[in-house]
């Protein structure tokens, strides 16, 4: 009797809920989602073709930019894989700091997952209370580095600098307030109605689909797959420390956010045993002054950041200059399993799978 | 290895980065597939294999689904221009790990322009994207791809950027006036 | 405000009154949800607990241009973004004021590549550059309060009468 028709319509790229510059092409059916085409690039600023012209220091800089939400992490990928390609080794203590900066960075990078995934939910209080935590974590990095955002803190070869007076004590002072504050977050959302009815049920996507689409990181281990960088290729010092890697069960958005709520907590457990155990002496190991690498070397340094894994391949020409670098982002790919993650589901749940799965723009497009 | 004044590492021979590594992968690969395997070097511990052109979506699904391998994820997938390159001018490299073994291996595959490489999209869907980036910056074109169109630059835009011959500023006509 | 724009001499009458649209155009200004990149966490930090944008009436972000009269262009403009941009400046009411955050917004940044805009002004004029990579939120609240002082001197009702 009555015709229907499929709708077509544009999300973003300018648009609150998108995280970024992100455009989607929407095929609907009333409100269900019959397709859905992913449009990048509004924030590709070229930085793989940039850094073929800088040197391998002058690149660090330019990683912070990349995942700005992430950025120790992603230095931390770049320098591991320079100092892979050049078999550098950096000292002890270095290793330890790095793992602590990698686990404060991760716990404020799920910090503001949590925050703008509920506030695209509806829950706005979590994003107020979070940003809250978030700012103590910042003030840590700019006592340690001087930057709130974009760090530049790791150097090939070592760190830059050694913990200031008072910085262990005032982490460990974060850290005994922390598992209050996420009890109160999981208080006001982990059982609640509503949150569970739009999450619930929500992006269910089994483990063997999951990696084949490159799913990596929370979003993968979801769906049953305990595929984390830390414990399949350990690098620094994490084969030295214990914790767990929390897996879900059902691979949907609820799932997922356990996962984080609870990674949160275990990044918690490394960084007070990494203090404990934080060995003396150097920072820093002797490097050259120019860093070349010989033409032909290629390295691929694999690392698990926030988002999921987060990896640099680079390969040389015995100049002081990359001949290629590659940046592969965990973002890019869990971004292209959105549309096989959002069949079936209306227009609202593309908001949440969107805050799901965890994306920057700045990592997708680079 | 270092020079510390001038800090120039030249590859020596017998380079201890540049030594073999025994990696299960490499010899199943040889043994079953042995005609696309044109040469296997390693560094920093990983092999690095060039297969044949052609062979290399049958390459990386025995990778993907041999019991001894079970390669069953594509890291990354790029592309990069050698414009003196030996083997050809455009170089596509894949990373892949076994998250059930434990395998680490790079597979690389040569072409020139225009003469397209065979694509994995149908082995790992997560390829198509990277594919298409590869397309869009370098300029390798894939057969049997999905949707073979530019993924991060405009749809109009002309080159790939990713090329040596590309300047980093842009060429005239890359930048728009809107005032 | 489009019908009385102008009308009146510059006089007494006009200052004052000029100066009351203008101190409620400054104090409750809406900015639009114009984060593109690093500088966007840092606007979302402004508008959070800590920094509380809101306390300078302007903590309403708006998601459509229509509703702001602010455009905070936080992050870098790419080529592909450009016209979009464009087309959303378009899309603000008058009065509407632009704050250029951050160094890729001002002159293209660390970035001066085939891709990135040298620069959002070679697409909209801009009131405000606030510099940084990314600047902290303390510099944006700045920002915002020397357009605010900027606001402060326009005039509405008054007819240009040579410097306004």
């Amino acid at each position: 009797m009555f015709r229907t028709q499929e709708l077509e319509i544009n999300m973003g790229p300018q648009h609150p809920a998108t995280h970024g510059v992100l455009r989607l092409l929407l095929k609907l059916d009333g409100e269900t989602i019959v397709g859905m085409k992913p449009i990048i690039g509004y924030l590709h600023r070229g930085v793989e073709k940039l850094a073929e012209t800088r040197t391998y220091p002058q690149i660090i800089p330019y990683t912070d930019r990349l995942d700005y939400v992430a950025s120790f992490a992603e230095n931390h990928s770049y320098v591991g894989a320079v100092e892979r390609l050049l078999g550098i080794d950096p000292p002890p203590r270095a290793k330890y700091l790095r793992v602590i900066l990698a686990e404060f960075q991760r716990i404020a990078s799920h910090l503001l997952w949590l925050a703008t995934h509920a506030l695209d939910i509806g829950a706005m209080t979590i994003f107020l209370y979070a940003f809250r935590e978030r700012e103590k974590i910042l003030d840590l990095f700019e006592a340690y580095c001087g930057a709130r955002l974009t760090y530049n803190a790791v150097r090939i070869g070592g760190m830059p600098f050694d913990l200031p007076d008072g910085w262990a004590d005032a982490a460990k002072r974060m850290l005994d307030e922390f598992p209050v504050r996420l009890q109160q977050y999981e208080t006001l959302l982990t059982n609640n109605r509503i949150w569970r009815k739009r999450t619930e049920g929500i992006g269910v996507i089994d483990a063997d689909t999951a990696i084949s689409w490159g799913l990596t990181g929370p979003s993968l281990r979801g769906s049953g797959i305990d595929y984390d960088v830390r414990k399949h290729l350990p690098y620094e010092v994490y084969d030295e420390l214990d914790f767990d890697v929390p897996v879900g069960e059902r691979g949907d958005t609820y799932d997922r956010y356990l996962v984080r709520m609870e990674e949160m907590r275990q990044s918690r457990r490394i960084i007070l045993q990494a203090l404990a155990n934080l060995p003396d002496g150097d920072v820093m190991t002797k490097v050259p002054k120019r860093i070349k690498a010989p033409a032909g070397a290629e390295a691929y340094f694999m690392t698990e950041s926030p988002r999921g894994e987060m990896s640099v391949y680079l390969q040389a020409d015995g100049s002081d200059r990359p001949y290629r670098v590659r940046f592969r982002s965990p973002s890019f790919n869990n971004l292209q399993a959105l549309p096989v993650l959002s069949k079936g589901h209306m227009v609202a749940d593309v908001i949440a799978l969107i805050g799901t799965i965890d994306i920057v723009l700045g990592c997708v497009d680079r | 290895m270092a020079d510390e004044k001038t800090g120039t590492p030249e590859e020596q021979p017998g380079d201890p980065r540049a030594a073999e590594v025994p990696s299960a992968p490499v010899d199943r690969l040889r043994a079953a597939m042995g005609e696309s395997v044109e040469e296997v070097r390693y560094w920093a511990g990983v092999p690095i294999v060039r297969v044949r052109r052609d062979d290399v979506a049958r390459v990386l699904e025995f990778l993907r689904d041999d019991p001894d391998c079970r390669m069953n994820h594509l890291s990354t997938l790029f592309a990069t221009h050698w414009p003196e390159g030996e083997h050809g001018t455009l170089e596509v490299t894949y990373c892949l790990y076994s998250t059930v073994h434990g395998h680490l291996l790079t597979v690389k595959a040569w072409t020139r322009d225009e003469e397209p490489v065979p694509s994995v999209a149908e082995v790992f869907p997560v390829a198509d994207w990277n594919e298409r980036e590869a397309y869009d910056l370098v300029g390798v074109r894939f057969s049997g791809h999905p949707d073979l169109a530019r993924i991060l630059l405009p749809d109009d835009w002309e080159g790939h950027p990713l090329r040596k011959d590309y300047p980093l500023e842009g060429k005239p006509g890359d930048h728009k006036s809107y005032r | 405000m489009g019908l009385i724009e102008g009308k009146l001499p510059d006089g007494i009458l006009t200052t004052t009154v000029d100066s009351v649209f203008a101190w409620a155009r400054k104090s409750a200004l809406w900015p639009m949800t114009f984060g593109l990149a690093c500088c966007a966490i840092e606007m979302m930090a402004a508008g959070a607990s800590r920094f509380d944008l809101d306390r300078f009436g302007a903590g309403i972000f708006r998601a459509t241009p229509r509703q702001s009269d602010l455009m905070i262009v936080a992050g870098t403009v790419t080529e592909k973004m450009a016209p979009l941009v464009r087309r959303l400046y378009e899309q603000m009411p008058e009065p509407k004021w632009v704050i250029a955050m951050g160094i890729c917004a001002t002159s293209g940044g660390p970035f001066p590549t085939y891709s990135t805009v040298q620069g959002v002004d070679r697409i909209i004029p801009v009131d405000v550059y606030v510099p940084g990579c990314p600047p902290r939120p303390e510099a944006l609240i700045y920002a915002l309060m020397r357009l605010q002082e900027k606001i402060q001197q326009t005039r509405t009702l008054a007819r240009p009468s040579g410097a306004a």
